[in-house]
């Protein structure tokens, strides 16, 4: 158990690697297509889901670790209700019911008590058993403390209560932070502080709130959140810089992140700027455009890696190429060869 | 009837509550455009949806952000609400109608909704499906209301794949209808490859893309 030995493992323990890693952000429903499983098994079946992400690791020659962080975070986990991925366009899961539908329910929702059977922490903790077992990197299962506010009442509730009832905002954050942090607990309590915690924040993005609501909202229970975590021994984060955060990044730069850090990024922020204000602490990791990776002509992909590898080649604490946000699962198996033989042709280091 | 002067300050106190997301404040300007007897819809689009139109510019320059436009739209609902049972029949004799979905499997909704204030702040009669709407239920939707456009929101790779085949069900069931999209992933190219009658890039020019679809047809 512990840090595996994969190059993007090796680059958080500070050893040097032969070329840039390639590390696809949550892999797990692509690479359970890959394997004959379904959409639905990759979210709901711990082992398989782990499983499957190892056995394409083996098959594409990629780092990284499995991953089991999932958009809705938080909703079932509260006694609300989630639906799992099952046509054919959908990619994860959904909230179906909130836990928090009126204000009254801020005032009465709770921390699950016991936080080990609560929502799809058991499943978590089966791809984190799966992972450990393997000698692979064991990485909690979280989204991130606003995201999961979010995810408990709405985005929506949540952006006009800032405003309109910022004293029900911060209950939010509150409980979702106190939940975070205990269910990191629980991680370090299983697995050993040699973990890592994951962080992502779509819901903190530009494209929804101001940097301003994000200092207000977001800044504080991060710093509370990464810190606890640290002080329970982790020594690395990895974070989800999801979509445009370019105004938020300042903010970014004051919440730890381990020694070093991983930071990942969407094709919104640019790698240089990434580099510049963040790659002194932290492995930067990004950013090719999901909808490329899916869609796109090969030779485009080819180019766009070319892009992200000569931008970040020269992070000082290392770079990683990844899909600038969730590895989309439709993505032809030669897309994501593409990106791999990119890393190998022109990563060399 | 209302001075040319008065009038002018309530149109000002409809856009700028509107602006300044003051739900209560608009109710109260628009009761006031009532018992000056301005017409109710010179208030609501010389009033209203010109504040919503300010909106959505502070969007697109990056001063206003999701919360804020969302409180901005709780009051230009406010506002309507106490306009709208005021409108003379002939100015909402036919109503432009469209539908609203995010596709199957996406529950990416936030954008949609601000799509659907601009057309509600424009005068058209919006049917909002809703989220993780099912391919068929477009054309099943159109067939009832009629709606001349149908607006579709993707934010997903996966999940945009369902465009097409959404297009092709409506298609087969009204060829007259107009087909406009949006979304992350989406572009102008992508939009087109899809059989997509209009892309937009954002709230603001949704309603300019609508009415542009229409005049083409
Ligand atoms: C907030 C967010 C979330 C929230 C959504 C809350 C909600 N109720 O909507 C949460 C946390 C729940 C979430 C979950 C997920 N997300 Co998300 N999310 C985002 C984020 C950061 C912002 C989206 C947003 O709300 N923007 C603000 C609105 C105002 O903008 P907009 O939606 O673009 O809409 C504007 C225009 O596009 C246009 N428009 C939109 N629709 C329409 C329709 C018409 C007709 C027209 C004309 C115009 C138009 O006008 C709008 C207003 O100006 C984006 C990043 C991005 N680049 O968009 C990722 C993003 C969409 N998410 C992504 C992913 C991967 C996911 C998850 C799959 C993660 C996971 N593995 O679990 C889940 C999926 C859940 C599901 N089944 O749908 C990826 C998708 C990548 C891909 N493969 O395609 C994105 C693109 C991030 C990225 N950088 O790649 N997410």
């Amino acid at each position: 158990m512990g840090i595996g030995n994969d190059r993007v493992s090796m680059l958080l323990k500070g050893e040097r690697v032969d070329m840039v890693p390639v590390f696809p952000l949550g892999i797990r429903a692509f690479a359970a297509l890959g394997v004959g499983y379904t959409m639905g098994e990759a979210y709901s079946d711990g082992e398989k889901s782990c499983r499957a992400e190892l056995w394409a690791q083996e098959q594409y020659g990629f780092d990284g670790f499995p991953n089991f962080a999932y958009g809705p975070f938080g909703a079932w986990e509260f006694g609300g209700e989630i639906k799992f991925p099952e046509g054919e366009f959908q990619q994860a899961p959904m909230a179906v019911r909130y836990p928090v539908i009126s204000e009254e329910d801020v005032w009465t929702l709770r921390v699950p008590d016991d936080i080990s059977t609560a929502g799809a922490i058991p499943i978590g903790m089966a791809h984190s058993l799966t992972a450990a077992a393997a000698g692979a990197t064991v990485m909690t299962p979280n989204a991130g403390v606003f995201t999961t506010a979010g995810n408990l009442c709405s985005v929506q509730k949540l952006a006009r209560w800032m405003i309109k009832k910022p004293s029900l905002a911060h209950r939010m954050l509150e409980l979702s932070r106190d939940f975070l942090i205990g269910m990191v607990q629980l991680w370090v309590d299983t697995f050993g502080k040699d973990i890592l915690m994951y962080n992502a924040e779509p819901s903190a993005a530009n494209q929804v709130i101001s940097a301003r609501h994000f200092e207000e909202f977001v800044l504080p229970y991060s710093i509370e959140v990464h810190s606890a975590a640290l002080r329970m021994g982790i020594k690395h984060i990895m974070t989800h810089i999801c979509g445009d955060q370019n105004l938020n990044l300042d903010h970014w730069t004051k919440i730890p992140m381990g020694d070093p850090g991983l930071l990942t990024f969407g094709h919104e922020v640019d790698l240089h700027t990434a580099i510049e204000k963040l790659g002194e602490s932290s492995v930067i990791m990004g950013n090719v455009e999901p909808s490329l990776i899916q869609n796109g002509h090969p030779n485009d992909l080819y180019d766009a890696c070319r892009a992200a590898i000569k931008a970040g080649k020269g992070a000082p604490r290392g770079f990683v190429l990844m899909s600038g946000c969730g590895f989309p699962p439709k993505t032809p198996p030669y897309n994501f060869f593409t990106m791999v033989k990119a890393a190998r042709e022109l990563g060399k280091l | 009837m209302a001075s040319d002067e008065k009038k002018a300050e309530i149109l000002k106190g409809l856009h700028d509550s509107v602006v300044e997301y003051e739900e209560e404040k608009t109710v109260e300007v628009a009761n006031e455009a009532v018992a000056e007897g301005l017409d109710a819809f010179e208030a609501i689009m010389g009033g209203l949806a010109k504040g919503m139109e300010t909106v959505g510019d502070l969007y697109v320059r990056q001063e206003y952000f999701v919360p804020e436009l969302l409180l901005c739209a709780d009051a230009l609902y406010a506002g309507l609400e106490v306009l709208k049972p005021h409108l003379k029949a002939e100015s909402h004799a036919e109503p432009r109608k469209i539908i609203l979905g995010v596709v199957e499997g996406d529950i990416h909704d936030i954008g949609k909704n601000l799509v659907k204030v601009m057309f509600d702040a424009a005068g058209w009669q919006v049917f909002d499906l809703g989220a993780d709407v099912k391919i068929e239920r477009f054309a099943e939707e159109q067939k009832k209301c009629g709606a001349q456009v149908v607006g579709l929101s993707a934010l997903m790779t996966t999940s945009m794949l369902a465009i097409p085949r959404i297009i092709k069900t409506l298609r087969d069931s009204d060829s007259t209808v107009r087909v406009l999209v949006g979304g992350a992933p989406l572009n102008p190219d992508i939009a087109a490859s899809y059989g997509a009658d209009g892309y937009a890039d954002n709230a603001g020019e949704a309603v300019e893309q609508a009415m542009k679809m229409l005049q083409q047809a």
